[in-house]
């Protein structure tokens, strides 16, 4: 069944890809076929496929996986698990704020005993790190008595991310059964760790399950506007991505249970032989580890239906460059794994699609140039082929309107239809009602709309400097971000101006017909500054209630304790420790020896 | 923060008791590139050359 959806899938993309090439070279080729409009189309299948491949997850996802998610299971579970939470020069506030929300989740549902929470520092800036052991003290404090907290910090960081938690599992991992591994800023109920662990046992051959974290915290009208795209839509793709998963389903990195020792059996990762941006260590080792331990025969799985599980994301377009920079070297890298000897085909395909996430944005700015360069190289045609009256290439005007709304239905579409099931199903209510959803999903088009071209040449610069062997390194998520002013975002963004106003020239000295569709691309591009820097306000939206989710509208209890915790920490500040006696023996060895 | 030295030291204490508990698992590194075949006509050059 699974193999059926897949190949039914696949070959919408595919057929879409051709249904735009024909259309395009219907278009293209009408006075006369250059080598260049080969190259059109070339691009344009390409391009339309990885549109239809987003579509069909969408559309997939309306269709399948719709039952009511059971009712989580209150059984305190038998085994132990560890919920490792790594940092990286993160606010340990907030990082433990978080940590204590969820242990105090776990421990009114009477099951805090059988996690530990391990905070696994790779912090190498020595002012956190001193604030993350003052910080970790007070957490201790507070709350070791519900659960056991355990601290350890890398002075340096091999294997990143990935070496930290190998780390853990070579120096820990034979005492938990599970790990849940979260990041800095993942929230989770205590009702869906327990739950987790609950079809982990169910399920001997499942080495990994992944919940997904709904996007909570957004501040600014960019980042709320990513909040409620991800709260509204992403459910709804991700049930398509689960119904074509198999046992092949996908890890993100974070929010996520895996039984241990499938994990260390077969997750174990190399440095790659060369140098970054290629070789060493690797960047975005989830979908590796996912392919991994489905070579072991392990299940990796995401079920949709778990809530409860939570992430922040970045509050304006250039720490989401950022962090898109460091995703694009992580899933280019993923070129070299692609041919790695015992894939699963659906692994080996997962890569492919994330390669394609950053190289179709290059396909798209060649396409651009090439559609302002075509006319400028079009032949004089002969309008006297025979004696007689003049002959007149006909003008494929349908086709081109034929493949614009083609395009914008693939894009837009599925957004539409999600927002009618929303509307039979009555899903609408929980974000505020048809009209408040509706004018969401119309604002947010035209945010992504306008954002496109600029993340367009972020992601297109990222792929090229990648490509020429630049290395991005692995610089700190900033989860705190405030807005961006505007010397900051011109200093950032000044070349996506030049590049817009070089493109808008272009296209007036090449291809004046198309000026208009031109200037839709390049005239956010040339106020790209203006479009950072005020898109990273903190957004009346809020109080409007524009882009309300449903985590806005009723906060998750362990939401409402981590802020609560969270604002009481920031407002006595000030650690009062009790001293230790000198003969205390080490929590973890009276619990585990 | 204001830390004062005893309160750095009933600190430091803290985090050394609440060290990683030792329960090592082993983490094979995976093959993840292909080793590189030799030249696969080798054998056919060798036998080649024999006669």
């Amino acid at each position: 069944m699974v193999f059926a959806r897949r190949l039914v899938s696949v070959l919408f993309a595919l057929v879409t890809a051709f249904a735009a090439s024909a259309l395009g070279a219907g278009y293209f080729f009408a006075d006369g076929a250059q080598w260049l409009d080969y190259i059109r189309v070339g691009l344009l299948a390409i391009t339309t496929a990885w549109l239809a491949w987003g579509a069909v997850l969408g559309i997939s996802g309306l269709f399948w996986g719709r039952g009511a998610a059971p009712a989580p299971r209150r059984e305190v579970p038998t085994v132990k698990t560890a919920v490792l939470v790594p940092v990286y020069n993160e606010d340990p506030t907030k990082t433990f704020s978080h940590i204590a929300a969820m242990i105090d989740s776990l421990h009114s549902a009477g099951a805090s005993q059988q996690f530990d929470f391990a905070v696994l520092s790779d912090t190498n800036s020595a002012e956190i790190a001193e604030l993350e052991e003052l910080w970790f003290a007070r957490l201790k404090q507070e709350y070791g008595e519900k659960c056991q907290i355990f601290y350890r910090r890398r002075v340096t960081n091999p294997g990143k991310k990935a070496g930290n938690i190998a780390d853990f599992i070579k120096t820990s991992g034979d005492l938990y059964e599970y790990m849940i591994i979260l990041d800095a800023d993942s929230l989770m109920e205590g009702a869906t760790m327990i739950e987790m662990v609950h079809r982990m046992e169910e399920d001997p051959k499942l080495g990994l399950l992944q919940t997904l974290p709904k996007v909570i915290r957004a501040r600014s009208f960019f980042g709320r506007a990513i909040q409620f795209s991800a709260s509204y839509y992403s459910p709804i793709y991700s049930r398509g991505v689960a119904a074509l998963q198999g046992n092949e389903g996908p890890f993100w990195g974070h929010n996520a249970i895996t039984r241990t020792r499938a994990f260390a059996q077969s997750c174990g990762l190399p440095a790659l032989p060369g140098k970054p941006p290629f070789g060493g260590h690797i960047l975005s080792h989830d979908y590796v580890e996912a392919a991994l331990l489905s070579r072991n025969g392990w299940t990796v799985r995401v079920d949709p239906d778990l809530t409860g599980s939570y992430e922040e994301g970045p509050d304006n377009v250039l720490d989401y460059a950022k962090r898109d920079r460091r995703w694009c070297q992580g899933n280019l890298q993923h070129g070299r794994l692609v041919a790695a000897p015992g894939l699963k085909p659906w692994s080996r395909f997962v890569f492919v699609q994330g390669i394609m996430a950053y190289i179709a944005a290059p396909l798209w700015a060649l396409f651009l140039i090439a559609a302002i360069v075509a006319p400028a190289m079009k032949i004089i045609p002969d309008y006297f082929p025979q004696p007689g009256l003049p002959v007149f290439p006909r003008v494929m005007q349908e086709n081109a309107v034929a493949l614009l709304t083609g395009v914008l239905g693939l894009l837009i579409g599925p957004k539409l239809l999600i927002f009618l099931d929303g509307m039979l199903t009555r899903r609408n209510r929980t974000f505020g009602g048809n009209i408040r959803v509706f004018t969401g999903m119309v604002t947010e088009i035209l945010c992504t709309s306008v954002l496109a071209p600029i993340m367009m040449l972020f992601q297109s610069r990222a792929v090229l400097q990648i490509l020429s062997g630049i290395d991005g390194g692995w610089p700190a998520a900033n989860r705190e971000a405030d807005k961006v002013p505007l010397a900051e975002s011109w200093a950032a963004s000044w070349w996506i101006s030049v590049v817009g106003l070089v493109t808008l020239g272009a296209a007036w000295q090449l291809a004046p017909d198309y000026i208009f569709y031109i200037l839709l691309i390049a005239g956010p591009q040339i106020l790209a500054p203006f479009i950072i820097s005020f898109t990273s306000h903190s957004s009346h939206s809020a109080r409007s209630g524009l882009f309300q989710t449903a985590e806005e509208a009723a906060p998750a209890p362990v939401m409402k304790a981590q802020q609560a915790i969270l604002a009481r920490w920031r407002k006595e500040p000030e650690i009062v420790l009790e001293p230790l006696p000198a003969s205390d023996v080490p929590l973890g060895q009276i619990v585990h020896n | 923060m204001m830390v004062n030295g005893e309160k750095r030291a009933v600190v430091r204490r803290m985090i050394e008791q609440s060290g990683l508990p030792s329960a090592p698992l082993m983490m094979p590194d995976q093959v993840l590139v292909r080793e590189k075949k030799s030249f696969r006509l080798r054998p056919l050059i060798h036998w080649l050359a024999v006669r």
